[in-house]
């Protein structure tokens, strides 16, 4: 277990060291100059060189490179070139209104896509409705959905407001959009689960002992069923944090997507390297938790049989 | 069959575009008295015109053509990136499967949109743009999944027979793998087209695509993002143009894998 636990550490450390180690390089060899975008155009060679010297720019890559690992072991990203402030202090302002957005889409992805999944898990034939949810869906982007939604519940019917930002019924909108986009992925799964312990014979144990059918479905089937998503919830909830970027562009929401679209106007370098960045750690950090989380609630994930 | 009749009307679409006019003509009458673009439904121009008074179903025409090129390009590139590394670690195994893994694993945990974002700053936009930025971030997907069937297939019978008769593996893999994995990677194809109509789009909407002069679905919205109050339409009817392409190969995707009976349970489409 020990063993074990340590391998899995070790590879996510170094799933994200390769990841600082691909955008530090895609950053270091792209054409453009960053201490000219930061001093302006009509710069003298001198302030160049003072910025330079500011940014460590003028070392080697490699000195550069450690430089920045060092930095990022230590919780700090770097300065931003634009807004000149911190890249972790600039994430962890936008950090509320994303885990507020990331936290209401993921509510209503299991909510919506749960009901469904067990809507559908419990009848004997596979409905359509499922099917054509799932299609129609699946075929709806992003910012496609966002902006149907913005059109007929903001314009035309008037329901919430569309000036862009947090707070009131503002989230509405933007957390259902992902709620639908989410909807079909949970509603598959749930309702494979459902047939899977349906067919289980724990199940079969139980309604044979004389549990009434309610005790059945909640004690048993429901909640073995409802495990998958929970662990596919995890992984989710790591994407929804490290920003959703069309949602938030649609909708004005002011996240760390919209933080990366700004930064993405304003070449600005740092602050895209560091929102990969901190996206990468808590994809790896959530799928180490939702392993270990499901090993500790389901003992039979647990590694003891191998 | 559904989605196959829908891809075949969106290529004809695109295919005559010209027969709808020039993309980029500005027409004198395109703009009414008031300033405003011309609604759906006005008499010369049957989808309306955008704001500076061109002609919207010449444009949306023209954007079919951009997106199925860039679709087509990136398609072609990130399944075969994807199905080579897949075949290679799931075969070769040993040191070839723990490096290529690792690097698929490493792919996978970088979130879509926003590495998209920061590889469209650093590699430029335009349709070259977006086939490296999909490239780059979907072909991971194809190798995990091609992998996990190749490491089945090595076991099946023939192919322990040709290694056996110490056949050279370049040639197992071609010969005796590849074929196997034909109707899979159909289905991969077709969701991945699916992905990468709606993820280009997208970064054409967000200014990381395709460029304004040029017509592309995503890069209308954004144009008209900003009448979406009083001229819905220069939004509506570019987005109805994605999803009906994303649908249709969503529902080629389906039926492929509902005739090989190939499940693949999360799907692809988490843009």
């Amino acid at each position: 277990m020990a063993r074990y636990l340590g391998t899995r550490v070790a590879l996510g450390v170094l799933t994200v060291f390769c990841v600082v180690l691909l955008t530090f390089i895609l950053m270091f060899v792209v054409p453009g100059d960053p201490a000219r975008t930061i001093a302006g155009p009509r710069a003298t060679p001198q302030v160049l060189a003072l910025v330079r010297a500011n940014l460590h720019l003028n070392q080697s890559m490699v000195s550069q490179l450690g430089n920045y690992v060092w930095g990022v072991l230590h919780g700090d990203l770097g300065v931003s070139y634009v807004q000149d402030q911190p890249v972790a202090s600039l994430i962890m302002g936008r950090l509320p209104a994303t885990v507020e957005l990331g936290l209401a889409g993921l509510f209503l992805e299991l909510v919506l896509g749960g009901t469904l999944g067990v809507w559908d898990g419990l009848r004997t034939r596979r409905s359509r409705v499922l099917a054509v949810v799932n299609v129609g869906f699946l075929s709806v982007p992003w910012f496609s959905l966002a902006f149907l939604l913005l059109l007929l519940f903001g314009y035309e019917l008037n329901l919430f407001p569309i000036d862009g930002g947090t707070g009131g019924t503002r989230i509405v909108l933007p957390a259902l959009t992902l709620g639908l986009v989410g909807m079909p992925y949970y509603a598959n799964v749930v309702r494979d689960a459902m047939q899977e312990t349906l067919a289980a014979p724990y199940t079969r144990t139980a309604v044979a002992k004389g549990l009434p059918r309610s005790a059945v479905l909640r004690r048993h089937v429901l909640r073995n069923a409802l495990s998958p998503a929970l662990t596919m919830a995890g992984l989710d909830f790591a994407i929804l944090l490290s920003g959703v970027v069309f949602v938030e562009t649609v909708f004005g929401w002011p996240g760390i997507g919209q933080l990366q679209t700004q930064a993405f106007y304003n070449v600005d370098r740092p602050v895209l390297m560091g929102t990969v960045v901190v996206a990468a750690i808590l994809v790896v950090v959530a799928t180490l938790a939702i392993d270990l989380l499901r090993m500790l609630i389901d003992p039979r994930t647990r590694l003891a049989t191998r | 069959m559904c989605g196959l009749t829908l891809l075949g009307a969106l290529i004809l679409f695109a295919v005559i575009a010209p027969v709808f006019g020039p993309p980029d003509k500005i027409y004198a009458n395109g703009i009414s008295v008031r300033g405003l673009p011309l609604p759906f439904g006005s008499a010369h121009h049957i989808l309306g015109t955008d704001s500076i008074g061109r002609d919207m179903l010449s444009r949306l025409a023209y954007g079919g053509r951009t997106t199925l090129e860039f679709t087509f390009i990136a398609n072609v590139t990130s399944i075969g990136l994807g199905a080579i590394v897949g075949i290679t670690a799931g075969f070769l195994r040993g040191w070839a499967e723990l490096v290529l893994m690792r690097i698929t694993e490493v792919f996978l945990s970088v979130p879509t949109v926003i590495s998209g974002l920061a590889l469209a700053s650093v590699l430029g936009q335009g349709v070259l743009g977006i086939v490296v930025v999909v490239t780059a971030l979907y072909w991971a997907w194809t190798a995990r999944v091609v992998y996990g069937e190749t490491l089945a297939l090595r076991k099946r019978p023939f192919v322990e027979a040709a290694i056996a008769q110490g056949v050279p593996s370049s040639t197992i893999m071609r010969r005796h793998v590849l074929p196997h994995l034909s109707s899979l990677l159909l289905v991969l194809a077709a969701l991945n087209a699916a992905a990468v109509v709606a993820i280009g789009a997208g970064l054409s909407y967000l200014g990381a695509g395709v460029q304004p002069p040029t017509a592309e679905w995503g890069a209308m919205v954004n144009d008209g993002q900003n009448a979406l109050q009083y001229m819905p339409h220069e939004v509506v009817e570019p987005l109805v143009c994605i999803i009906l392409t994303v649908l249709a190969f969503v529902l080629i995707g389906e039926g492929i894998a509902r005739r090989g009976s190939i499940s693949l349970r999360r799907s692809w489409l988490d843009i």
